[in-house]
């Protein structure tokens, strides 16, 4: 029992619990920082009131990003119930695990750390969960890397079984077992794990992939689970009522698999390929939604975050290119004309380019306008 | 070596839809000698699985050593029942044998 915390008070410091143990944590009052976080995820952790105000920062790479303070209290309460400083390597507490109410939780990891697609393994369509974390290895490897470099899967194994590396067992590893035990307890849901190790020039990591896999070639049973496991009103639950349109229309034949390959182009918000599209966009227009977070503060703080603010939106709109109308605009002229018609056998994918036509730069408004049918 | 390859004419083409996970286990199959090469094709939508063989068998314990070379682990519950569909769309050659335990695909040419 963690103690201090009051029975009616505990679902709700449970929730502080795992939104502080999914970011970057340390003592004395926990910080978030994720870069062009959806702005929504701030206004439901103000909502719980588990934050009053909101920091905007450049990034040590070209990004900025949100960020905010937990209070001490909520921290101290917080870290009561984890072994250990840190994420991932702190564990939570036996005697809070058995009490978590995994179905919120889930939620916030799928938010936080979740990537949600579908998938193609040969000729079966999978609807796929997953998550990854970075284990810094220290001392174990002497990879020099000039770029980037991830070994193979089979490579990263050989290593692990001629005992040149371990990997150790992360908080994660505890959790998505027992809410595959207690929640996603039915028969087309399977879970894997597999690992790969990545150098850079600073530091190698063991690369934990925890895959939640869903055969959905021909049934739906799980697709509409999928949705059940995002947070209300994010890009994420965006993201996975598309994807169960999606596999929906494929079904009754709206659809063909060269679209499911388009709408996943659309939605993708991978960096290194020029499709972070849309997410930007709706970042862009949630904004406005933590504008109260922002003007906490003395009449300079909230002068020095409104600068950094204007910042913030001119990166995203203009210095990256990362937007709607750029996708469009990349896109060869018979996708554009697929994707119209996408836009309308797809709801939740028309309510999307709708949604962005509102908020979206006035260049790309003209464009995406010229898309969607009304 | 590598110009001689784009000169062979490939005897079996398998097709399957494009997905980053398709190309590892195209390259898998590769490297477990199943295949000789794999192609994306123009538009990036699909996956070809090229022989320059007359033949090629693939079987279940294949399509498990496939998974584990590509991802690391054998989804056994997705694969055992339905794994053959997977090598239904062929583009070169036919199928002259198609059961749980193994498919094989031949070359035209082999049945003139």
């Amino acid at each position: 029992m963690v103690k201090g915390v009051s029975d009616s008070v505990r679902p709700k410091v449970l929730e502080a619990i795992l939104a502080t143990y999914l970011t970057d944590g340390h003592y004395n009052g926990i910080s978030i920082g994720v870069r062009n976080i959806d702005p929504i995820i701030f206004k439901h952790l103000a909502d719980l009131k588990l934050i009053k105000s909101i920091f905007i920062v450049k990034g040590t790479g070209d990004t900025w990003s949100f960020g905010s303070y937990f209070s001490k209290e909520l921290s101290d309460v917080a870290l009561n119930c984890l072994e250990g400083p840190r994420k991932p390597f702190a564990r939570i507490k036996n005697e809070i695990l058995k009490d978590i109410d995994y179905a919120t939780f889930f939620k916030w990891i799928v938010e936080y750390e979740g990537d949600i697609f579908i998938n193609r393994w040969t000729n079966r369509l999978l609807l796929v969960v997953s998550f990854t974390q970075y284990e810094p290895i220290l001392e174990s490897l002497n990879v020099n890397a000039v770029k980037r470099l991830k070994l193979s899967v089979k490579n990263t194994k050989e290593l692990m079984l001629n005992g040149v590396v371990t990997p150790t067992r992360l908080w994660l590893d505890d959790v998505i077992e027992e809410f595959m035990r207690q929640e996603l307890n039915i028969a087309p849901v399977k879970y894997y794990k597999y690992y790969q190790i990545e150098a850079t020039k600073s530091k190698v990591s063991f690369v934990h992939n925890y895959q939640i896999y869903t055969d959905v070639t021909t049934d739906n049973i799980a697709v509409e689970h999928l949705c059940s496991m995002t947070l209300e009103g994010t890009w994420k639950s965006i993201v996975a009522n598309i994807i169960c349109e999606t596999i929906q229309a494929y079904h009754k034949g709206y659809i063909n698999s060269k679209d499911i390959h388009l709408i996943k182009k659309v939605l993708s918000c991978n960096i290194e390929r020029p499709f972070k599209g849309p997410y930007n966009e709706y970042i862009m227009r949630n904004l406005p939604a933590i504008y109260p977070l922002i003007l906490n503060g003395t009449r300079l703080q909230v002068h020095k975050k409104l600068k950094k603010f204007e910042k913030l939106k001119e990166y995203l709109s203009i210095r990256r290119k990362k937007s709607l109308n750029y996708l469009l605009r990349s896109m060869p002229l018979d996708e554009v004309e697929r994707l119209r018609y996408l836009t309308l056998t797809i709801n939740s994918l028309g309510s999307l380019f709708r949604m962005l036509q509102e908020g979206s730069t006035p260049i790309g408004r003209i464009k995406v306008m010229g898309m969607v049918v009304k | 070596m590598k110009h001689s390859k784009h000169f062979k004419k490939p005897k079996i083409i398998i097709a399957w839809p494009y997905s980053e996970d398709n190309v590892k286990f195209a390259k898998a199959l590769m490297e477990l000698g199943i295949i000789d090469d794999y192609e994306l094709s123009k538009e990036q939508h699909e996956v070809y699985l090229i022989s320059y063989r007359n033949r090629v068998t693939i079987t279940l314990s294949d399509e498990e050593r496939m998974f584990n070379t590509a991802l690391g682990f054998i989804p056994k519950e997705f694969i055992k029942d339905a794994w053959f569909d997977s090598y239904i769309d062929i583009r070169q050659g036919r199928i002259v044998k198609y059961t749980k335990e193994e498919v094989i695909v031949e070359s035209s040419e082999k049945q003139r």
